[in-house]
This record gives structure tokens, C-alpha cells and sequence, in this order.
């Protein structure tokens, strides 16, 4: 090659490189259209449906609230606390602590704690008066009836939270156990007396 | 041809999309985190977390950011399929945003030439903290952390010895008639440091369920720091 002789490429004028159309192929859609499917598959399996409380390793919210630890009587402490702040706190204070000349303490009272919930049932349904001890203390007060203003369910609510509330750790009280006292039909206000005479279960 | 509008509106997309992915999504997710209460464990109460830094924390975060200790250590515990951060002892529960509600940067880190700090206040006191700054090796034999000298003083006792000066081995120990006392930046520091603790479990995050038997679970062993540096194995 003559090396005076100057190259092909310095003499001819390239063309200005021009975007032209062109189809796009067939198997490129295809392989978009797959890796779009399969990425849809898998936000739906390790996503956790976006949600802000699921976190590696649960999959979802449901698997996240069936790990946390369940409280089955926490809708009932609720819904008791609702009724003790309608009615019980004007006297036995949201504290539970009542007030001399008022009302007995419900915290560590032995009628509130006892093992079963039925004279404590006896007691809002039907009202209690006269002299009653409490804690080593005498109180000689009266309590108004609550049955009338509130169902079985409603009543064993709000026993269920006064005897979980304020350090008190006595087990729920089921409905039942209203239900039952509600159908003896007491006449009148119960007295400590009485109720001592029933049954503790 | 004039691709100008057509290019304009690809990379517009492109932009859009990625915003969209990473600070509208992430906003409108997590947006309204604030503090919430701890899952109930047991007869503990339930209690308000996180809480915000107190000042002389905060104050230590700056410290933290500007020395770039975030280079070396993270703040985050990994979930239990991820690493092996739980078993180590790092922390109880994996880290969840929540943590962060109040960090601000949250200084996360990315590299683990040291060990992850979200949970260090659990695991250390002030002292720990010193001796750590002024001389890594004395607590983690063969530690590559610098030693951060600066952030004290050595300077003449008076008229009583400091109540704060360091207690030192002799190869560190201070001449005869001077104390090394930590300056307002350490003291800063190690209130942040003591201050970062990922503590009781959240909805997100709820306690392990009891074991059924009363064995002794496998991670119960408290490890504080990393093992002392490793023994020649007789041969």
C-alpha cells in the first residue's frame, strides 16, 4: 500500500448516523412480558401486600397477628371498662379505690377476687346494703341495683375488668354465672349475710 | 427526525417511576410512624416507644456523624433469616422502622468492620464507652478501631483527682501527677451510644412464642462484647 496515498475513509464523507424504524422482535416481548408476570407472582407472595406492620419473616398481616401474643378477653375488659365509666367509677372511682362514706375499694377486695364470680354477680345485679366488711374495714353503705340497666353479658364485662384492673388478677367472669343469679330473682338488696350463705362458685 | 419530546417523556417516565418507588411509596407507607406502645410480655405494662433522644444524645449524634462512625458500624439488627445478628446477642428482636421514628439522619451504616451498635446502650456503660474511645485493644483484644485520643484530655490533678478521669492499665496509664479526663464530646458520644436501645418487642416484631419444655433456650447466654482474640489451638 502507498502510504502517500490517503485512506478511503478520510475522502469519502460518512453519512450522518440516522435512527431508523425497525420492528421489535417477537421473543423480546415475549421475554419482557414473562419476567413481568413472574416478578408480579412474587410481590404477591413476598410482598406482604405493602402493608407497614409485616416485616421479614412473616408473609402477611394475618401470619404477623396470629404471632403476637393473643389476649382473648381483651375485647370484654373494654367493653367492661366502657360500662365502669358509664356508671361504677361515680362512686368506686376510676381508681377502684372508693371513697370513705362512698363506696367500698374494689382493688384487693376479697369479694371482687373471689374465686368464683358468684356473689359478686349477686351483688350488681340486686344491689347490696347494711354492713359489709371489706378488707378487715366495716362499711355500712348502700349500692343500688344494676340489673335492671344492664344484660348478663354487660354485667360479667365489667366483673371480668374490675377483677383484672389495678393489680387485681382474678380470672374472667363468664355470663353464665350472671345469667344464673339473674334467674334466681332475689326480691330485694342483698346484705352481707346473704350472701355469705351462697355459694362461693 | 426530532426524537426531543419522545426522549423528554421516556426520561421523564423513567424519573417519575423511580420517585415514585422510592419516596412516594416509602412516604406514603411509613409517612405517619410515630411512637407506639410495646407489645404486652407477661405481667410487664405496656410502654411508649420509642422514646425521643435526650439532649446531650442528640448532641452525641452529631459527634457520631461527623467522626464517620456510621463507615464501620451499622445500626440495624437483621431479621433471623438474614444473619446471624440475633444469635450474637445484637439485639432481641430484628430492627423495624419504628427504630428510627426519631433519628434524624438515621445513620444506618453498610459496613460491619465493627460490630452493629442499634442495641449498644443495652450492652455497655459509660466507662465501656471510654476505654473503647481511648484505647480499642483494651476491651477487644485486636480491635482495628482507631483510637479516638482527642475526644480527652490529659491534664494535671488539682486540688481532688477528677471523679471521671479513666481508670487505666499502666501501658495507657497517664504520668505520675496527670489524669485523662473525657471532653464534652465524648461525654456526648457515649450518651448517644448508651442511648441506642431497640428495646421491647412491637406488633411488627412480636416475642418468640414460649418455649413448651423449661429447657433453657439456645441464645440465653449473654455475650457482651466479641469473643477476646482467638486462642492458638493446641496442636
Amino acid at each position: 500500500m502507498n502510504p502517500d496515498e490517503p485512506t478511503k475513509a478520510v475522502n469519502q464523507k460518512e453519512a450522518e448516523p440516522v435512527a431508523g424504524r425497525s420492528t421489535v422482535p417477537i421473543w423480546l416481548i415475549v421475554v419482557f412480558g414473562l419476567l413481568f408476570y413472574w416478578s408480579q407472582l412474587f410481590l404477591a407472595e413476598n410482598a406482604g401486600g405493602f402493608n407497614k406492620d409485616v416485616y421479614r419473616p412473616y408473609p402477611s398481616f394475618e401470619e404477623v397477628a396470629a404471632a403476637n401474643p393473643q389476649d382473648p378477653e381483651a375485647k370484654r375488659r373494654a367493653e367492661g371498662r366502657r360500662v365502669f365509666m358509664t356508671t361504677c367509677y361515680a362512686c368506686h372511682l376510676e381508681t377502684g379505690l372508693g371513697k370513705e362514706g362512698t363506696a367500698p375499694p374494689l382493688v384487693g377486695s376479697e369479694w371482687v377476687l373471689a374465686p368464683g364470680g358468684n356473689r359478686i354477680a349477686h351483688i350488681v345485679l340486686y344491689g347490696l346494703t347494711g354492713p359489709i366488711n371489706v378488707k378487715g374495714q366495716d362499711w355500712n353503705l348502700t349500692m343500688l341495683a344494676w340489673g335492671g340497666n344492664y344484660n348478663d353479658e354487660q354485667l360479667a364485662d365489667v366483673l371480668t375488668y374490675i377483677r383484672s384492673q389495678w393489680g387485681n388478677k382474678a380470672g374472667p367472669i363468664d355470663p353464665q354465672v350472671v345469667k344464673a343469679a339473674r334467674a334466681e330473682a332475689r326480691p330485694r338488696y342483698e346484705t352481707s349475710d346473704e350472701l355469705l350463705k351462697l355459694p362461693v362458685q | 427526525m426530532n426524537s426531543g419530546p419522545l426522549l423528554f417523556l421516556g426520561l421523564f417516565a423513567t424519573m417519575a417511576c423511580s420517585w415514585t418507588g422510592f419516596v412516594l411509596g416509602p412516604q406514603l407507607q411509613l409517612g405517619s410512624l410515630a411512637q407506639t406502645n410495646t407489645v404486652v410480655v407477661g405481667d410487664a405494662l405496656s410502654q411508649t416507644y420509642p422514646l425521643a433522644q435526650p439532649g446531650e444524645a442528640h448532641a452525641g449524634a452529631e459527634i457520631y456523624r461527623a467522626n464517620g462512625c456510621a463507615a464501620c458500624h451499622t445500626e440495624m439488627v437483621r431479621p433471623l433469616d438474614l444473619g446471624s445478628d440475633l444469635q450474637r446477642n445484637w439485639g432481641v428482636r430484628r430492627s423495624l422502622a419504628e427504630d428510627y421514628v426519631f433519628a434524624q439522619p438515621v445513620m444506618l451504616g453498610s459496613q460491619r468492620i465493627g460490630p452493629d451498635l442499634a442495641n449498644f446502650g443495652r450492652r455497655t456503660d459509660t466507662n465501656g464507652i471510654y476505654l473503647r474511645l481511648y484505647d480499642p485493644g483494651l476491651i477487644t483484644r485486636g480491635s482495628v478501631m482507631p483510637p479516638y485520643r482527642f475526644f480527652f484530655e490529659t491534664r494535671k490533678i488539682g486540688f481532688f483527682p477528677s471523679p471521671d478521669a479513666l481508670v487505666l492499665p499502666d501501658q495507657d496509664a497517664p504520668p505520675a501527677g496527670f489524669e485523662i479526663v473525657p471532653r464534652p464530646q465524648a461525654r456526648a458520644l457515649a450518651a448517644y451510644l448508651l442511648s441506642l436501645r431497640q428495646e421491647g418487642y412491637l406488633f411488627e416484631a412480636p416475642p418468640p412464642p414460649l418455649p413448651k419444655t423449661n429447657a433453657v433456650p439456645t441464645n440465653a447466654v449473654a455475650t457482651n462484647a466479641f469473643p477476646a482474640a482467638a486462642k492458638p489451638v493446641p496442636k
